[in-house]
């Protein structure tokens, strides 16, 4: 059973790798920690796996020896040696698997943590080019993959090539005839592996093409159901995805035939031994070269040595998926973060007034979104930025906070360019709110002190009571420890914004940067989302993307920025007697209002 | 689980080859300890050569037989598996086409996926797999137990014993796993869901710094999930370690009071070598008996939830017998429309009439319900009050499948699937290339097909050629209008086109004979050359008449007019 996390609409074109040093090599670290127990843990798999291999030979004691002689006594003592040999395999098992399992579970946490810790450090513009969906699969499902092969496939494979060594040196010292009879099989297997490898790998590959297809069909239809159904299409629908399912099934009768073929042969190289062990061992037998008890050791090796060679055929698979993996997760690891060389200056405070200068940025497209933008915002200054969408306005408070770097041009702030300040001096004067209000899985407390436990209780209280949101989190089951993700909590679209505003206010910056939101909502929200803002907006030097009128008003000075450009700037009431692009914004925005 | 049932009604004979099959199955698996017996009883009493390569020929026959049976049951099982998949897709898939817009309100596109793929597949692997497995197991049980009652009755009793503990423990300790795991499912859904606010919300953790606080918080979560994954490793762990302790009390059972058994004669060595293989046989029929109550379970799960969704009411049901394939006339008499019993009124009290080879205009702000109104028209909705009524008839009344035909949908966003664009076009309907090349023609698709290096073979979507948004519409417009249709009803269809395209191509589209067009547009220069138009405001139909009458009139009309010059103005500077 496994409840990982995948992205469903995510289509993975090839995931197949060959087993790779360099990435085994990337990999090492994460388990070095852990040597010691992986040592011990490895150490204890050999040693119990070897004494498994006594259980046949005490019986092969008993039939030769004590039954022959009718000596009860020597067989309780064979009794009592596989009871204690029994009991020292199976304890030794249990610590042996518990402690790989744990320390496979450990060491990917570790790699688990130390990808979200890197992602976390990488540049916006790596956000911008990745889905969340996809991000979260290369932490939860890749490392996953790593995991299997660690605590399964390395299991398996390490016992087993112990046990066929045993079983070798033991045939061999019991009876060498009939181990060269059973070493003529080996070759055969050897190339069944490598043949069914071979072909296993394109038809897995295909296979897991056609369930993306099958998967992004299904998806594609339920967004398109009303035209599918407006154009009575319902039933060429259904023949499709019955004919996509029978191309999954033809790949699925493919692999399940592959399997048939290593199962069958499997079970063939199992009779043929036990034949061939049987036919010339009772042939010795009978001439008493060898004894029965050697008889049965033989057929009981070697079934036990099919058991793991079926297994081994299942690992193939999962090496492959596993390399695939490791790869994806080792590039991302790879990736450099954020840079930080240039930044000799820290912000201490901020004085006087941030200065934008000839600005001018493009993202990866290349096409100019802002262009020689110029502009000065004093200490204490409110700004409304208006503007279309895509005009540039996000861009702009983007570049401030270091998102990016700027073409051309610079942001000074208190005569220093941006380029030289510290970035975490920088972003601690600052406060954001960003349009869409993120709430993690934690309580409310967590969300409002972003898990920093340093900020007291009565500092969030205190904003809360201030945003005038104190009152509704009190009604809540658990108060400030709810969890509204987890418990399911209805937040009304104005109370999740008044708690984003409290979150900035626990934090006090000096600059404040508010990407309002744009839904429109009922009146009474929205007094008491301006009451918020007000409340937010006292002695802090602001920057608002504006889209209320509410908002603009409350504003010190409105900066129209239109394709990148400062077209207007002035108070609301100006520019509304200027008659400009603002005032046009304005009409439009009470025309869309009245109606 | 009925659609289990159901398909194995369909396919009898399938389920008693099955069985049949498993049945003879277990007995060649089964009676090969019992031969060998035979030998090793043979070779002990030394019997002749000759004897001893029969055995061994029938060891090597009955050997060869149980390969091929071994493995070709996991393969019948696995393709039996895929066969219900099929079915099973198939069938939910139909249903899931009929439903309407509160079936897509109730299930998210995600958890549809989730059901189809996840939920069926392990379904799939119930309906033959996690059924044969116990059956397999029930009659191995059987057989074994009776080979080993042939043998030595009171050995059987004494060896067997503590192996049926096996099976009752684990119907006992089943339950605390199935805690222990829905306890490390939820750390996983807790890890995941703060990545998801983490790399959502990744410009908020950066401007309060919070990346270090945002990462100890995860390895925190880490670490509550590896404790709870411990805890199922630990128990997992000791399950395992109880059941081989298990067997191997079973073994040594054997091999005590076997050996003693022997020593008093009571027992051939032999039959001492048969009882070993079969006591080791025993556990894990045992094991799957056991298994299939906990998989039960979960099938069961798994099957409501797709119940769930195929059960789900459509909104609009497909009961008429009338034919009627022509258009004479569409009357919407007081409709109203709302999405929930307790919703709001998305129309409210609408009566509109659509002439043939009228041009009629919808226009309105956004929300005020103008593609509702075109849905309910198709009847892709269902009036919760009032009547659309088609040459007279109540929409109702007329077969489904004639009514649509009657329409050519271009929706707002144009549903382009990661297909060729002969296959978005065609839409699954059967039709000639020249018509293919003519709707092409007409939705002034050609310049872009030419420019695809494989024409109209060339793959759109996530995996093909970058299509812009003009082109998806144009896209959606041939597939439109390549059924002939008698309406053409354009749904803010060519807001991505620039206005001078945009006016050419309705005209195009106008001058098809004997075609009606319903056409939304916020552009009133689409709307100017309709001759009549509907302006919507609330749910309700506030204004109509043509265009230059409403302009005249000064309401609400006359501000969208001018509301639009101004957009226009704006964009303009």
């Amino acid at each position: 059973m496994r409840w990982h996390w995948e992205d469903p609409y995510a289509v993975e074109q090839d995931d197949t790798r060959k087993v790779n040093w360099r990435i085994i090599k990337n990999l090492l670290p994460y388990f070095r920690k852990y040597t010691k127990t992986i040592i011990i843990a490895s150490f204890l798999l050999l040693f119990s796996t070897l004494l498994t291999l006594l259980g046949p030979i005490l019986i092969k004691r008993a039939i030769d020896v004590e039954i022959p002689n009718q000596s009860t006594q020597g067989l309780i003592l064979i009794a009592a040696i596989y009871i204690v040999v029994q009991i020292v395999v199976i304890v030794v098992r249990y610590f042996q698997q518990i402690e790989i399992m744990i320390t496979g579970e450990r060491a990917i946490a570790d790699l688990k943590a130390d990808m979200f810790r890197h992602l976390l450090r990488l540049p916006i513009s790596y956000y911008d080019k990745h889905p969340v969906g996809s991000l979260i699969s290369r932490v939860e499902s890749d490392t996953e993959a790593l995991k299997s092969l660690f605590s399964s496939t390395a299991v398996i494979l390490v016992s087993n090539i112990a046990l066929l060594v045993g079983m070798s040196v033991v045939m061999c010292v019991v009876s060498w005839r009939l181990y060269l009879l059973i070493l003529v099989m080996l070759p055969i297997f050897a190339y069944s592996f490598w043949w069914f490898e071979k072909h296993a790998r394109s038809v897995y590959v295909n296979l897991r093409k056609t369930i993306a297809e099958i998967n992004g069909f299904v998806v594609e239809t339920v967004k398109s159901l009303n035209v599918v159904q407006a154009f009575q299409q319902q039933d060429n629908f259904v023949s499709k995805i019955h004919r996509m399912g029978k191309d999954k099934y033809k790949y699925d009768m493919k692999a399940l035939s592959l399997w048939y073929r290593i199962w069958l042969f499997v079970e063939l190289g199992e009779i043929i031994g036990i034949v061939l062990v049987l036919g010339f061992g009772g042939i010795w037998a009978l001439a008493g070269l060898i004894s029965i008890g050697t008889l049965y050791l033989f057929i009981s090796y070697i079934t036990r040595l099919f058991v793991p060679l079926r297994g081994l055929s299942d690992q193939i698979n999962v090496i492959e998926r596993a390399f695939a993996a490791a790869e994806r997760v080792f590039n991302i690891l790879s990736i450099k973060e954020e840079f930080h060389v240039d930044e000799k200056h820290v912000l201490r405070e901020f004085e006087h007034a941030i200065e934008f200068k000839d600005l001018s940025f493009f993202y990866e497209d290349k096409n100019w979104v802002l262009k020689n933008l110029n502009f000065r915002i004093a200490k204490g200054e409110r700004i409304a930025l208006v503007g279309e969408t895509g005009g540039g306005k996000t861009s702009i408070i983007s570049l401030l906070l270091k998102y990016y770097s700027p073409q051309d041009g610079d942001i000074l702030i208190d005569g220093t360019p941006l380029a030289d300040i510290e970035r975490h001096s920088l972003r601690s004067r600052i406060g954001f709110v960003p349009q869409d209000v993120i709430l993690f899985p934690g309580s409310i407390l967590e969300n409002l002190r972003l898990f920093d436990s340093a900020i007291p209780d009565d500092q969030i209280f205190d904003a809360a009571k201030r945003a005038k949101i104190h009152d509704r989190i009190s009604t809540l089951p658990d108060g400030y420890r709810t969890n509204i993700v987890e418990q399911g909590i209805n937040l009304s679209f104005g109370e999740r914004q008044l708690i984003s505003y409290t979150r900035a206010l626990v934090f006090d910056p000096e600059i404040l940067i508010l990407d309002e939101a744009t839904s429109s909502v009922d009146p009474q929200s929205e007094r008491l989302i301006q009451q918020g803002l007000k409340e937010l907006l006292k002695g802090r030097t602001a920057i608002i993307i504006a889209h209320r009128l509410t908002t603009t008003r409350l504003a010190d000075r409105v900066l129209v920025i239109h394709k990148g450009k400062l077209v207007e700037q002035g108070k609301h009431g100006d520019l509304l007697r200027e008659k400009g692009h603002y005032y046009k914004m304005y009409r439009l925005q009470y025309l869309s209002g009245a109606q | 689980m009925r659609s289990v049932i159901h398909f194995w009604k369909r396919h009898k004979i399938w389920f008693s080859f099955l069985v049949t099959f498993s049945f003879i199955n277990t007995i060649i698996s089964l009676i090969f300890p019992y031969i060998l017996k035979d030998v090793i009883d043979g070779i002990r009493v030394n019997f002749a050569r000759q004897d001893l390569l029969w055995f061994i020929m029938i060891i090597g026959g009955i050997g060869f037989l149980r390969a091929v049976f071994n493995s070709l049951l996991p393969y019948t099982r696995g393709r039996s598996n895929e066969m219900y998949l099929i079915d099973e897709r198939t069938n939910t898939f139909s249903k899931i086409l009929r439903k309407g817009h509160s079936f897509l309100n109730r299930f998210p596109a995600g958890d549809i996926l989730q059901r189809v793929d996840h939920d069926l597949n392990e379904l799939a692997w119930f309906s033959c797999s996690g059924l044969f497995r116990p059956i397999e197991g029930i009659f191995a049980l059987v057989v074994a137990l009776l080979f080993l009652i042939k043998i030595n009755p009171l050995l059987t009793l004494i060896s067997a014993l503590p192996i049926s503990v096996a099976a009752v423990g684990w119907l006992k300790i089943s339950p605390i796993m199935y805690k222990y795991y829905y306890a490390w499912r939820d750390s996983i859904s807790n890890t995941n869901n703060h990545m998801q606010s983490s790399f959502t919300g990744i410009k908020l953790v950066k401007s309060y710094i919070t990346e270090k606080k945002t990462d100890l918080r995860f390895i925190e979560m880490l670490k509550k999930r590896v404790a709870a994954s411990i805890k199922v490793i630990r128990l997992e762990a000791l399950i395992h370690t109880l059941f081989t302790a298990i067997e191997e009390t079973g073994v040594i059972l054997v091999l005590l009071f076997g050996g003693l058994f022997i020593i008093r004669g009571d027992l051939t060595i032999g039959e001492f070598v048969a009882f070993n293989a079969y006591i080791i046989l025993l556990l894990d029929p045992m094991l799957r008996i056991g298994n299939f109550f906990v998989s039960k379970k979960r099938a069961q799960v798994q099957s409501e939830r797709i119940e769930e969704m195929k059960n789900f009411p459509p909104d609009v049901k497909d009961v008429g017998q009338v034919q009627e394939a022509d258009h004479r006339g569409i009357a919407m008499e007081n409709v109203s429309f709302r999405y929930a019993e307790d919703g709001p009124l998305i129309l409210d009290g609408i009566s509109i009439k659509i002439e043939p080879g009228q041009k009629i205009g919808i226009a309105g702000t956004v929300g005020s319900g103008k593609t509702t109104l075109l849905q309910v028209l198709m009847r892709i909705a269902e009036p919760s009050a009032g009547r659309v009524k088609l040459n007279g008839t109540d929409m109702r009344e007329i077969r489904l499948s004639e009514l649509r035909s009657l329409f050519g949908y271009i929706p707002q966003e144009p549903s382009l699937f990661s297909e060729s664009i002969y296959n978005n076009i065609t839409f699954g309907r059967r039709i000639d290339t020249p018509m293919v090349n003519n709707a092409v023609k007409l939705a002034q698709l050609e310049g872009f097909v030419r420019g695809a290096p494989k024409g109209l073979d060339e793959l759109i979507g996530e995996r093909g050629l970058r299509i812009s948004g003009g082109e998806k519409q144009r896209v959606a417009i041939a597939r439109a209008i390549l059924g002939r249709p008698k309406i053409l009803v354009l749904d803010d269809a060519t807001s991505n086109l620039d206005a001078d395209t945009e006016k050419a191509l309705i005209t195009q589209l106008s001058e098809i004979p004997g075609t009606t067009l319903i056409i939304i547009s916020h552009r009133l220069s689409v709307l100017s050359i309709c001759d009549y138009i509907y302006v919507l405001d609330k749910g309700k139909v506030v204004e109509q008449g043509p265009h230059e009458a409403l302009l005249k009139k000064e309401g609400l009309y006359l501000k969208l007019y001018q509301h639009q010059i101004m957009e226009e103005e704006l964009m303009k500077d």
